[in-house]
């Protein structure tokens, strides 16, 4: 068991590391978010809807994947850059019910 | 579709090293022709997700593929996103950019296919989505290079759309060429407006009204199961555009094609 976690925590260490070399990390120091506007806490308790977001933190979203939605989109844009392509499909529906993934 | 790994930011900052696709699946027959053509399950159908790495031609497999990254490259539970970065990581080190983008062409805006789906999609992904409507060549150029920014990248959904119908139908009255900044509701069928922009908006106002939505709204916590079952209770359905095949979900949870398949 001690084996198989100093192994899981090696292999963290190693993409950490090939991530920096490549210049694709970078530290930044952390900084204390500023406040949600009350305006925002005030329509959410209006709607009643929870967020992942705790009373007090900022509204920002955290960062993310951007997204091509079409393959067309996604081939003219790997054609005009050059870049690989990752490719991912899910359907937008759980059992038939929109909103989720 | 496991959203922690996409939110991984290792994985998020691989991903700039890539052109990421996210098809929806069941929403496109010609993508679901494709996609067969790169992953089938044991069922022999086209299941709910799909995932591999491609060339920049789209033409050859980089990975192996499968149904998740975790099932092509492994990863104990809670290391998956620390993998799939490591492989990223490989696989753009191998397969570096085939060519220096001219400086004059920026990306353009990575719209869903249609308004409805991108509503639904943003509502999937919790984010506040971006409309241009009736918006010329130069217009969206212009929006592109600001979407390609910090910090709107992988924050916003886009779309955009010429028929004014397409508005209507999401819930957005009087529709008219312009920029609508809207926040879908939590089954991505109608929107709220939180700001409106005319079409020739300059780059200031733009990044004002997009500022506004990432800074007064915030991600609602959902749970698959409450809702499904609320969405079931309420009577929301979506129409996918072919019949859903994957072999893990039932006949009667398949929800229903909006036309009959290959029409």
């Amino acid at each position: 068991m001690t084996v198989l976690l100093l192994q899981i925590l090696a292999l963290r260490i190693l993409a950490l590391s090939i991530l920096a070399l490549s210049g694709g990390l970078e530290l930044l120091p952390l900084e204390q978010p500023p406040a949600l506007p009350e305006s925002a806490i005030q329509a959410s308790q209006a709607l009643g809807v929870e967020t992942d977001s705790p009373a007090g933190s900022p509204g920002q979203y955290p960062a993310g994947v951007a997204w091509w939605g079409t393959w067309e989109g996604a081939t003219r844009e790997a054609r005009r850059s050059g870049k690989p392509i990752l490719l991912l499909s899910a359907a937008p529906q759980c059992h038939g019910i929109p909103g989720i993934w | 579709m496991d959203q922690s790994l996409w939110s991984d930011p290792l994985v998020i900052e691989a991903s700039r090293k890539f052109v990421c696709a996210r098809l929806a699946t069941y929403e496109d027959a010609g993508e679901g022709k494709f996609l067969e053509g790169l992953y089938r399950g044991r069922s022999g159908q086209l299941e709910n997700t799909v995932f591999v790495m491609l060339t920049s031609d789209g033409k050859t497999r980089l990975s192996r593929s499968g149904r998740s990254p975790t099932m092509v490259f492994g990863g104990s539970v809670g290391w998956e996103g620390t993998v799939l970065a490591l492989e990223m990581g490989n696989i753009a080190e191998r397969h570096p950019p085939t060519k220096k983008p001219e400086a004059s062409t920026g990306p353009a805006l990575p719209v869903a296919k249609d308004v409805r789906r991108a509503v639904n999609i943003a509502a999937c992904d919790r984010l506040p989505l971006v409309i241009s409507g009736g918006l010329d060549d130069e217009q969206l150029q212009s929006l592109a290079a600001i979407g390609w920014t910090e910090p709107y990248i992988g924050r916003l959904g886009w779309a955009s759309t010429s028929d004014p119908s397409h508005l209507k139908s999401v819930g957005i009255d009087k529709p008219s060429s312009g920029i609508w900044v809207v926040q879908p509701d939590n089954f991505g069928l109608q929107v709220e407006v939180i700001a409106k922009l005319p079409a020739d908006a300059d780059r200031a106002t733009i990044r004002k009204a997009l500022d506004l939505a990432l800074e007064t709204k915030r991600p609602s916590q959902k749970r698959t199961r409450s809702h499904v079952q609320q969405g079931q209770r309420l009577g929301k359905n979506w129409d996918t555009e072919i019949p859903v095949s994957d072999p893990g979900i039932s006949p009667q949870g398949r929800g229903r094609p909006s036309r009959p398949p290959g029409g």
